[in-house]
């Protein structure tokens, strides 16, 4: 892959992680209800665009997941489906699913098929069977891209052979050709298609001669637009076959009337039927009869600037096989090398190209360096006063305002630097959305993720080293903090729990929470357990925050089973750890009128 | 001749290889990012050319042919239509919105210059 097409791929992969959060954040705008009815567009959208990106790198089990996906989404587009409880879990979990077969492909890897099949023979039942056969089209055919343009010969620079070249070599093999009858009807010009192009297009087969029937030109004062009074006879010497020279026309298709008869094999070219070529007051009727030459490759020459007059005077011949065969292309016509400038210069437009964008993307380690610098900057900052003062000039008027602007700059620097490696906790959160529908599935709870403040901005790093201490805790919350749905209801609450996860600013520092309104804390049952352990001496007499605090014991736990999820005392004592890492402190537990909350701050 | 052509399409991969392609082939390329963004840029710059996406944001790419169609200056312009899909119905569909002809994604880029070329020299 060429360095071109690694970075495009590189990029890709960071549109796709907008795009899977763009999924989410729709999908779960259509649960709540928040939605408009431009939402399942943009989850539609997000799909289609990572299929449409997967598939020129040939990433196929993106491509076929992602096709199955928005097919499904697209009856909710058509507004053939209304998504119940149901569906939506089934597209939280492929959007899941999505995300995974994306970072599994980033890493040249694949996820297991057994955790897609049942995903897709659901997506299927819910397309319905008619769509079915849709998906299983050759519609979207997935494929490596190459940017080898080496095929196109000329065509890459020139464009293709002009209709009016003179050639030298008229002589035209004696078998093997086609009468092609060409109408355009007034649709193929409104369309935008020109005869020319199409034309010439032919003359890249082989040896052309076209005629020109101009019998049904109205006088020029009486020529009405849009108008079709052209057509064309036009015998082709050529080894392609008739499909071949109907993909010529496959955009005019149905625009005109078009006959393709072989040539009569003995006859080879047959002289123009110059009765249909009358022209009134013609000096010449030949004159609208053009031969339409196709020359061999010439030995390239010398002059660079000539070989690019020669391209459009002569240009190579593209064969069938050479358009289906890239691997096998010849190396790149002179002309190609002689077009250099221009490509310049196009490279040069290309420059001007995406302005519209307001951003611009930049490695992290190029960031992270910086924050590097900065640290020395603020440090050498810090000597530099201290050296000043110990020298005893820093009270000096001149020096002292100095300094306190060279400090304030200073510092100024290092936060705009800091602010560059933010990034809103949204796509964390996001992945704990997750989290939530895995746990709550696997204990059978019915529990919704409140999420409120996303779009806090903490440093990039933190966020990642977020994910594992909150996992534990929405786990716990999941698990332990929420009651089950039978005890919910016969407590009056509603059967769905709900955990609350929220990001907020408080004190420079940043303001983790996870709550639930479950039962809260049983401080009698921790104590107790802890007792039990041996981790606090029995009769111990504590304080609540002390007994909370219990809970971050290593090896702590309150259930009286182990399961998948949590019951073996080490998640909370992990967030415990990783909070501490993060912000120095632990998580807090906190008191609320409904359910515990943990806190973690990050500075 | 340096073709002058206009892409339009939401998905920055997308723009990227066809920038790509049509710098390679000695073309100049002026991108958008969907169809009211392709409307801003078609002001004033009169392409060779033009390729459109079809779902995109603010303004698909049907949406889009309709209102360059509507401008004297772009009347038969050739359009490229980027599909996912190859359906007759899709074709049909290109076509009856008022576009010259179409490209399946992912396009190769070959077929694409061949395209460009067929459509608009």
């Amino acid at each position: 892959m060429s360095d071109a097409m690694q970075e495009i791929r590189d990029s890709f992969f960071i549109e796709c992680d907008e795009l899977l959060e763009a999924l989410q954040d729709g999908l779960q705008q259509i649960e709540d209800g928040s939605g408009d009815d431009e939402t399942i567009n943009v989850v539609f959208r997000a799909v289609h665009s990572i299929k449409g990106g997967a598939g020129a790198f040939g990433l196929d089990q993106v491509v076929g997941f992602a096709h199955a996906f928005e097919t499904a989404l697209d009856e909710v587009r058509a507004g053939n489906l209304v998504p119940d409880a149901e569906a939506m879990l089934l597209f939280f979990q492929c959007g899941d699913t999505l995300s995974d077969i994306v970072a599994a492909a980033r890493e040249d890897s694949s996820v297991p098929a057994e955790q897609i099949e049942p995903l897709l023979e659901q997506l299927e039942e819910l397309a319905g069977a008619e769509d079915e056969e849709e998906v299983s089209e050759e519609d979207f055919q997935p494929m490596a891209l190459s940017l080898d343009l080496g095929d196109l010969g000329d065509l890459g620079d020139g464009g293709l052979p002009a209709l009016d070249d003179p050639g030298d070599d008229l002589e035209a093999p004696a078998s093997g050709g086609y009468r092609i009858a060409f109408m355009p009807h007034v649709g193929l010009y409104s369309s935008g298609s020109e005869p020319l192009f199409l034309l010439r297009a032919l003359a890249e087969l082989g040896v052309c001669r076209v005629v020109a029937h101009v019998s049904d030109l109205p006088d020029l004062g009486d020529l009405a637009l849009p108008a079709a009074a052209l057509s064309w006879t036009i015998e082709i010497q050529t080894e392609i076959d008739e499909a071949g020279i109907r993909e010529i026309f496959e955009f005019v298709d149905g625009l005109c009337d078009l006959t393709i008869e072989p040539l009569a094999a003995a006859g080879g070219l047959a002289p123009p039927d110059l009765a249909e070529t009358r022209v009134p007051d013609a000096p010449d009727p030949a004159t609208y009869v053009t031969p339409m030459p196709q020359t061999a490759p010439e030995a390239p020459p010398a002059d660079p600037a000539a070989a690019a007059t020669e391209a459009s005077a002569a240009p190579a011949p593209m064969t069938e096989a050479d358009t289906k065969d890239n691997g096998k292309s010849p190396p790149k016509s002179p002309s190609n090398a002689a077009a250099a400038t221009a490509k310049k210069d196009a490279a040069g437009a290309g420059k001007s190209v995406g302005n519209a964008s307001a951003t611009v993307r930049v490695d992290l380690e190029r960031i992270d360096r910086l924050v590097n610098l900065v640290g020395e900057l603020v440090i050498n900052q810090a000597m530099l006063a201290q050296s000043l003062t110990e020298a005893g000039v820093a009270n000096q008027t001149t020096i002292a305002a100095g300094l306190d602007e060279f400090q304030q700059l200073t510092r100024d620097i290092q936060d705009s630097v800091m602010m560059i490696r933010a990034q809103p906790v949204k796509s964390l959160f996001q992945r704990m959305a997750r989290i939530v529908r895995e746990a709550s599935g696997d204990v059978g709870k019915k529990v919704r993720l409140k999420t409120e403040g996303e779009n806090t901005e903490i440093d990039k790093t933190v966020i990642e080293r977020l994910a594992d201490p909150l996992t534990h805790m929405i786990r716990n919350a999941v698990d332990h903090g929420l009651e089950s749905t039978e005890k919910r209801i016969e407590a009056g609450k509603s059967a769905e729990g709900i955990v609350t996860l929220s990001a907020s600013h408080k004190s420079g520092r940043v303001i983790i929470e996870v709550a639930d309104d479950g039962g809260g804390i049983n401080r009698a049952k921790v104590k107790s357990i802890a007792e039990q352990k041996g981790l606090i001496p029995a009769d111990h007499e504590l304080s609540d925050s002390e007994v909370d605090n219990l809970l971050f014991l290593p090896g702590f736990s309150t259930a009286s089973e182990v399961s998948n999820l949590s019951g073996r005392g080490v998640g909370m004592d992990g967030s415990g750890m990783r909070s501490r890492r993060l912000a120095g402190g632990s998580p807090r537990p906190r008191r609320r009128e409904r359910g515990p909350a943990l806190q973690s701050r990050c500075r | 001749m340096t073709l002058k052509v206009l892409a339009v399409d939401d998905s920055r991969t997308i723009r990227d290889m066809l920038k790509l392609t049509l710098v390679e082939a000695g073309m100049t390329p002026h991108l958008a990012e969907d169809g009211q963004h392709g409307l801003e840029v078609l002001d004033g710059l009169d392409p060779d050319v033009i390729i459109t996406d079809i779902n995109m944001p603010r303004l698909d790419g049907f949406g889009f042919i309709d209102a360059v169609r509507d401008q004297d200056d772009y009347k038969t312009i050739p359009i490229l239509v980027l599909t996912t899909e190859s359906s007759d119905e899709l074709k049909a569909k290109a076509r009856n919105s008022g576009a010259t002809g179409w490209i399946v994604k992912p396009f190769d880029p070959v077929k694409l210059v061949k395209a460009l070329h067929m459509v608009a020299g």
